[in-house]
């Protein structure tokens, strides 16, 4: 049998019960052989029509899980098994049984600085605004699930973490009453909405001016609790 | 800075942040703008709308041969930087050892960028 060593785990909205006609249905598939999209839709005897498939291989697997990686920790806290292979009865869930504390998050927060610093650049020299603001919508809320998961609050999904984290730490409820409209740039991208009408430089601005003030909090709760766990 | 040069300026960014192991984040959205800058180039030599975000793009049919190869590497690309850009962090796992491709296409595409006529772009 082909697919003895694969786990296929589904995570996100689906997942939790909150999906909309926009949500992806996110499956995890873990196997050391190729899989297609129609061989999961096969095996999972479904045929979603917004699969999408994050694959990785086992030992991709063990690598993210000896840093505590933090989508695992997603994938523990919602991911709900929907196939093991008779090979992998039990591994993926042993795997996240034992997981650490996310080991990266300072390298994250950097990163996305440098994000917003190449944003603004990019915006400076006339690049194109859809596409800065999709890569906005994203580093924020990226960083809004790291802030959760730093703060003790472990929170997913499109945009709960930012609401959640504009309420823990007392930012701009601009941030969180905006976030859908800034989205819908990233659903965009991935074809799942309309082109978003308001496209201004300005716009553009004011959601990097946001998301650093963000940063800056970000760092700092990084760094406290880099020490609580080193 | 012409579009040219604008082009080969992201792919030094790109090889700049592919060198650090915590900026595989940055060097994702690094790579889709160099994507997108490409595009933008061709369609602005050839008198069409400019895409405004990264994805596969055609060159006109009688595009000259070097625009044509530019946009089968860039569209090469655009299919390794979507299974680089999965949605989590093992993309710095995945984008060390995939690296050499990129890198490798990044080389052509700079190599094709030099050799436009400056008259181009």
């Amino acid at each position: 049998m082909k697919h003895k060593s694969t786990a296929l785990w589904l995570y996100g909205s689906h997942a939790r019960g909150d999906a909309d006609f926009q949500s992806d249905f996110d499956v995890f598939a873990v196997t050391d052989s190729a899989i297609t999209n129609q061989e999961v839709a096969s095996i999972i005897r479904s045929n979603p029509p917004l699969l999408k498939v994050s694959r990785y291989s086992w030992s991709e697997i063990e690598g993210m899980a000896s840093y505590g990686s933090l989508f695992l920790h997603h994938i523990r806290l919602e991911g709900k098994c929907l196939f093991e292979g008779c090979a992998s009865a039990g591994r993926l869930k042993a795997i996240l049984d034992a997981l650490g504390p996310y080991k990266r998050a300072q390298l994250d927060a950097a990163a996305f600085r440098t994000t917003v610093q190449d944003v603004r650049a990019s915006l400076e020299r006339g690049g194109s605004i859809p596409f800065e603001l999709s890569v906005l919508s994203t580093v924020l809320r990226h960083s809004a699930i790291l802030g959760c998961y730093v703060s003790g609050s472990p929170t997913f999904g499109r945009f709960r973490p930012v609401q959640r984290i504009v309420g823990l730490w007392g930012l701009d409820q601009g941030i969180a009453s905006l976030f859908a409209d800034l989205y819908r740039h990233r659903l965009w991208t991935d074809q799942r909405a309309e082109e978003p009408s308001e496209v201004s430089l300005d716009t553009a601005y004011h959601w990097c001016d946001r998301i650093d003030t963000m940063l800056e909090k970000l760092e700092e709760q990084t760094n406290e609790y880099e020490r609580r766990v080193s | 800075m012409n579009m040219k040069e604008e082009c080969r300026r992201h792919i030094s960014l790109v090889k700049e942040s592919a060198g650090d192991l915590a900026a595989a984040y940055v060097a994702r959205t690094r790579l889709k703008r160099l994507l997108l800058a490409c595009s933008r180039m061709i369609a602005r030599e050839y008198g069409l709308a400019e895409p405004v975000l990264p994805g596969p793009f055609e060159v006109p049919a009688g595009a000259s041969q070097q625009f044509h190869e530019l946009a089968r590497r860039c569209n090469r690309l655009v299919s390794t930087a979507q299974t680089l850009c999965q949605p989590s962090e093992p993309l710095d796992v995945r984008w060390r050892s995939e690296w050499a491709t990129v890198h490798a296409e990044l080389e052509h595409i700079d190599r094709i960028l030099t050799s436009v006529d400056a008259s181009q772009t």
